[in-house]
């Protein structure tokens, strides 16, 4: 079940109704139950996978709970690791991992017969699994007492808003929630609903939409060169931004509806002033998460300069193998984690070349600067995030501004369908301009939001002022909204 | 249980007393004034859409009126690459684009229950027709226009009640569909297209019951690169992922049971397709299609293959697998003197 369906519109309808009809006590059971139906609508087989993860993270965080002796708690911490890992691994990473051996000892002319596994991918594995995981650290680490209730924790790991893509929250944070009374609120409630309004309007209008063009051109990328492979790569970095965004704020909206407070996991981030600032605003959830996790206990910057390039190198890595099993996605992250070395090496030269433009006096023109710079880093980097293969990520490297001087002369043909480069892009040109229009509105909003929350300042409008931006959104949504073209991207993670 | 913060007619969101009357009230003007807005959209698209659903009933009035022995049913390969108005008395044709399977036999259904004359049917045999693209489409709300036969409609479509009645409900409040708003977007945006480029609208030869904009150059202008290009996309788009799903097989042979069953003739027919088509559809398994068709050979009157006939004459071909205007003149001519010839000569 999509969020994006009517299916799950009904379904949420009937929750929220449901939950606010019955006493505090009972609310978890429904919320478990909706949360398994909901996880079951893909596939029922997978719920087992939630539970057996469930099973191992319940049953480990109480004995540590009890463990005398770091030794012991150490063990159970492991067992509970290799436990979730494992299921992880044999679900996502071991037919990546079986192929490359394959290939790999193919070249030695070895002969490798383990046969790859015919299994789908569970929807969000990758997603209750480090949430349980970093619960059962934090039960190891002392700074969360082990959840004794079965049903509460169950419901940690399977809460249906945030369930198949994050936020991937804390048990810190939302374990504590589900024991908190949550009485209807007509502020909070509409703010959720706002909040998922703007979520939908940007999966549905905004994401969809450029996903129709990008899915052409990066489907068959050798069909394309210059122009047509810059547009379709700047239209993925905003369709991917819409889309998960999307989702988050559906997620955070949904919950928020029914009294839970999810984290942020979005913060303007084409907008940052550098790689690693873009890592402090985009998937705030798992960036953080690799820090707390991984990264700090691996010494952080706290360490020799040549350990922390490992550490910084070993993030990237274990967060592109995170997002899949495809050299693409190692790639991507690699070269992530390349960036922010270079941001290192490099900031006396930065610094210099700044002096030298007089940038220094110029703060707006600096900050202008570094937005942009960042945001074609990371937009470059994006390009192996998409592609089917690397081959194909190469092509596409390769071929970026071939012929661009023809194709800048020729623009006015995009979208016609004739000609070099009005080869068929699936996107009509009133449809690229409504495209390049709705990412305008956005990044204008975006800009308006950093004078305060939109939200605040309408609940501060009457009636008359609010409800017309609703309708308009709805139906703006509605019209405008393309249904069936792509499933939510980081539903495969 | 508790209402915090509510009041109806206050400007601010976080107001007043606690108060579950003044919740309802407030949900209730905002539905009513979302009702109004859907209402007026509705009209609208209703007004926008009447040509179509004329357009799209139209055959099967006429059909009614009519009296044919040979039905052509199928998708766009039989509805655009054959004219019907260039048919003479003796054929009639319900195909449409997109048209699956399933729709195939509600057709011939539909037939057999308003013209039991009817003695032959012909059925296309192309590749594409067991792929998953027509398998997954089970919209079946626009072919509540001609049928009403609900239990057959349940048993093709494997539907669950929900989505039978979301399906009904549509049929009568079309945007109550997501379906119908991505058209309804379509056609707002179509209309902003001609009226910023002013283009005009152009109609594929013989797809009568599109609205669409066809905006493409005959196929033979399009260089070679492009044909490819264009032909992988195409091939790409009717065989992906799967080129054969099982259940497609199972009802394609019980719509050529039914047709048994009603003493109706098939005749197949495998339509025209470019040399470009055929190149960029060599990397999937058209012969597990190939094998489907020969095991039921028996079970055809006669089949007639035109896959390969005009080849060398791109300049018939619109596209990688639909005829140009002339194309078209030449083919439906074509194929009724290859019909007659083997039924009546």
């Amino acid at each position: 079940m999509s969020f994006n369906s009517t299916h799950f519109l009904l379904f949420f309808l009937i929750v929220v109704v449901a939950y606010f009809s019955m006493p505090q006590r009972f609310r978890w059971t429904l919320l478990l139950g909706a949360s398994y139906y909901f996880y079951m609508c893909w596939e029922p087989a997978y719920a087992l996978l939630i539970m057996a993860t469930t099973a191992i993270s319940y049953s480990t965080g109480l004995l540590m709970a009890t463990a005398d002796g770091i030794a012991k708690k150490k063990i159970y911490l492991t067992l509970c690791l290799v436990g979730n890992l494992g299921l992880l691994f044999i679900f996502k990473y071991f037919n990546f991992f079986n192929d490359s051996l394959r290939a790999a000892l193919g070249h030695f002319n070895i002969l490798y017969n383990v046969p790859s596994i015919k299994v789908l991918l569970p929807i969000g594995i990758s997603f209750y699994t480090f949430q349980t995981l970093s619960y059962s650290i934090d039960v190891y680490r002392g700074r969360k007492e082990a959840e004794r209730h079965l049903g509460i924790f169950a419901l940690y790991v399977s809460f249906f808003p945030q369930l198949v893509a994050g936020p991937i929250e804390r048990s810190t944070r939302l374990l504590p929630q589900f024991y908190r009374e949550n009485a209807f609120d007509y502020k909070r409630v509409t703010f959720g609903l706002q909040l998922m309004l703007w979520g939908f309007f940007k999966k549905v209008v905004i994401a969809d939409r450029l996903a129709i063009l990008v899915n052409q051109v990066y489907n068959s990328p050798t069909d394309y060169t210059g122009i047509t492979l810059i547009i379709a790569t700047y239209f993925f970095a905003f369709q991917i931004y819409c889309d998960f965004s999307g989702y988050s704020d559906i997620a955070i909206g949904a919950a928020q509806v029914m009294g839970y407070d999810l984290m942020k996991n979005f913060n303007q981030p084409y907008f940052s002033r550098s790689v690693g600032d873009f890592w402090k605003r985009w998937h705030i959830s798992l960036s953080t998460w690799f820090k707390d996790y991984l990264y700090i206990p691996l010494g952080g910057n706290r360490v020799s300069k040549l350990r922390w390039h490992f550490n910084i190198m070993a993030v990237f890595v274990i967060s592109g193998l995170w997002h899949g099993a495809n050299w693409t996605f190692l790639a991507w992250a690699t070269l992530h984690g390349f960036y922010l070395l270079c941001s290192a090496w490099f900031r006396d030269i930065r610094g210099s070349v700044a002096k030298v433009l007089y940038l220094g006096k110029h703060h707006r023109l600096r900050e202008c600067l570094s937005v942009l710079l960042t945001f074609h880093l990371v937009t470059f980097a994006w390009i192996f995030f998409r592609a089917n293969s690397l081959s194909d990520a190469l092509y596409i490297v390769k071929h970026l501004f071939i012929d661009l001087g023809y194709f800048t002369v020729h623009v006015t043909e995009l979208g016609t369908g004739t000609g070099l480069i009005g080869g068929d892009l699936g996107l009509a040109r009133a449809e690229l301009i409504l495209a390049f229009t709705l990412i305008m509105v956005m990044e204008a909003i975006h800009l308006f939001q950093r004078g305060g929350s939109i939200r605040q300042h309408l609940s501060r409008a009457p009636i008359w002022a609010r409800w017309p931006l609703y309708y308009v959104l709805i139906f703006g949504t509605l019209v405008f909204g393309k249904y069936g073209v792509q499933e939510f991207i980081y539903f495969q993670f | 249980m508790g209402f915090k913060n509510l009041s109806i007619f206050n400007s601010s969101t976080h107001v007043g007393t606690s108060d579950a009357r003044a919740i309802c009230l407030r949900f209730s003007l905002f539905i009513g004034v979302f009702a109004a807005i859907f209402a007026a959209f509705s009209f609208h698209f209703a007004a926008i859409t009447t040509k179509n659903r004329l357009i799209y009933r139209k055959p099967f009035k006429a059909f009614v009126d009519s009296n044919p022995l040979v039905l052509f049913v199928g998708d766009s390969h039989p509805g655009m690459d054959i004219d019907p108005v260039a048919l003479n008395g003796t054929f009639f044709s319900l195909a449409e684009g997109g048209t699956n399977l399933r729709q195939i036999l509600l057709r011939i259904d539909f037939a057999v229950r308003k013209k039991p004359s009817i003695r032959f049917v012909v059925i296309p045999l192309d590749y594409h027709i067991f792929a998953t693209p027509r398998y997954i489409n089970k919209w079946f709300a626009d072919d509540l226009y001609y049928t009403d036969n609900m239990s057959l409609i349940m048993e093709l479509y494997d539907v669950s009640v929900l989505e039978y009645f979301k399906q009904r409900m549509a049929h009568h409040l079309p945007l109550t569909s997501g379906n119908n708003w991505e058209k309804y977007g379509l056609v707002v945006i179509g209309m902003l297209e001609r009226t910023l480029f002013h283009h005009p609208r152009k109609m594929g030869a013989g797809n009568r019951a599109s609205n669409l904009v066809v905006d493409l150059p005959i196929w033979s202008t399009l260089s070679e690169r492009q044909r490819y290009s264009r032909a992988k996309r195409r091939v790409a788009s009717h065989f992906d992922p799967s080129i054969v799903v099982p259940e497609m097989v199972c009802i394609f042979d019980r719509l050529l049971n039914y047709c048994r069953t009603h003493g109706l003739a098939t005749i197949g027919v495998m339509y025209p397709i470019t040399e470009d088509y055929i190149r960029a559809a060599a990397g999937y398994d058209l012969d597990k299609v190939s094998r489907i068709y020969e095991e039921r050979r028996n079970q055809f009157l006669f089949i007639l293959d035109y896959r390969q006939f005009y080849l060398d004459k791109p300049q018939l071909f619109l596209n990688s697998d639909h005829l140009s205007v002339e194309g078209v003149r030449v083919f439906t001519e074509r194929i009724q003197e290859d019909i007659e010839r083997k039924l009546f000569k």
